[in-house]
């Protein structure tokens, strides 16, 4: 497969979790590697910045849940987050491919 | 009542710094705070108000929850904070920050023991305040006081907004809440779980300092911005808080 052929596909879904989280996804078609993220809402993380290191440590993974999964758990390792869970986070990832809206 | 709060309260502090900075803009309200969490010696207990309507929206959020090009029309301004959370009407309200030094590490804890402050003022006025996890507190049940805090170098700001009276048709028109979203049965939804407390501005921000001295058993001491801190106040205010770099960043 050539990858510079690997179409990139943009989805945007807005989830009710504990607060409101919305996923700005571009993705790989082929590959199913994230090309960039972006994730916004009204939760609380603390630190904050560590959001930023997520989303630039989510580019280059894997669209499957245990990858996911891993990256978000050792980016967020020493964080408290309030307003979502990292499983909850990880299938609204996974459900912004379907473009399933979840509000 | 106090031997009940005592009982309550983990953290101590000798004397509590009151600035008491009246009404401002948004950009500068947030600048101001920011300068006080990077430069905390003493525990210091802000109160202010708002010049003008202004939305506040949280760190985290995506700038297109407001609706800019109407704030712009109806001269509303929007500002980015430093601090989680939802987009919040800054309008008729009195906004406090806290900011400390000490303070214990426990998130939830730390809301708890600060909005004691809230809380304590609240029932002063007459009203049966209870504080509702993780970061409100309410009346009847209803909210009247949102808060947010953030952490840098081991000093904790939290800001919050005690709501003296709320216009949610008009909060509405200017968040971009889809229409179907905006229905009467949505506006009456906010108005059964928001309220404002009805007093005056005076009245909430007296009843705060006498609380914050009887919650925590110190002095109070007045004190003002001087004038290379409020330079520095609106250098922050310039290059970060009015600026669409800052504001728009996600």
């Amino acid at each position: 497969m050539n990858s510079s052929h690997d179409e990139i596909i943009t989805k945007i879904i807005t989830a009710k979790l504990g607060k409101i989280v919305k996923i700005e996804l571009a993705y790989k078609q082929e590959s199913q590697l994230i090309h960039s993220i972006r994730i916004t809402g009204d939760f609380f993380v603390h630190p904050e910045e560590v959001i930023e290191e997520l989303e630039q440590g989510l580019c280059g993974i894997k669209l499957e849940k245990e990858d996911l999964k891993n990256k978000i758990h050792l980016v967020l390792k020493n964080s408290e987050i309030f307003g979502f869970e990292i499983d909850s986070l990880v299938d609204v990832i996974l459900d912004t491919k379907g473009d399933k809206n979840k509000i | 009542m106090l031997y009940l709060i005592q009982k309550v309260i983990k953290i101590k502090f000798e004397k509590i710094r009151i600035l008491e900075t009246e009404n401002n803009i948004g950009p500068w309200n947030m600048a101001v705070d920011e300068f006080l969490l990077y430069n905390c010696k003493e525990p210091i207990l802000r109160i202010y108000g708002w010049s003008k309507p202004c939305i506040s929206i949280g760190y985290f959020q995506n700038i297109d929850e407001v609706n800019y090009k109407k704030c712009n029309e109806k001269n509303v301004d929007v500002v980015r904070r430093i601090t989680g959370g939802g987009a919040v009407f800054h309008d008729m309200e009195l906004t406090y920050s806290f900011v400390t030094k000490n303070f214990p590490q426990n998130i939830l804890e730390s809301y708890k023991e600060i909005c004691e402050i809230i809380i304590q003022a609240l029932k002063n006025l007459g009203l049966d305040a209870k504080f509702s996890p993780l970061n409100d507190v309410t009346v009847n049940e209803k909210k009247v006081c949102g808060n947010a805090q953030t952490r840098k170098n081991n000093t904790l700001l939290q800001h919050g907004t005690i709501l003296l009276d709320v216009d949610v048709e008009k909060m509405f028109s200017l968040l971009n809440v889809p229409i179907e979203k905006i229905s009467d049965k949505k506006i009456s939804d906010v108005k059964n779980r928001v309220a404002g407390i009805s007093k005056t501005f005076e009245q909430v921000s007296d009843a705060l300092k006498s609380a914050a001295r009887d919650v925590f058993g110190c002095e109070l001491d007045p004190i003002k911005l001087n004038q290379e801190e409020l330079k520095s106040c609106q250098k922050l205010m310039d290059k970060k808080f009015s600026s669409e770099n800052w504001t728009f960043r996600r």
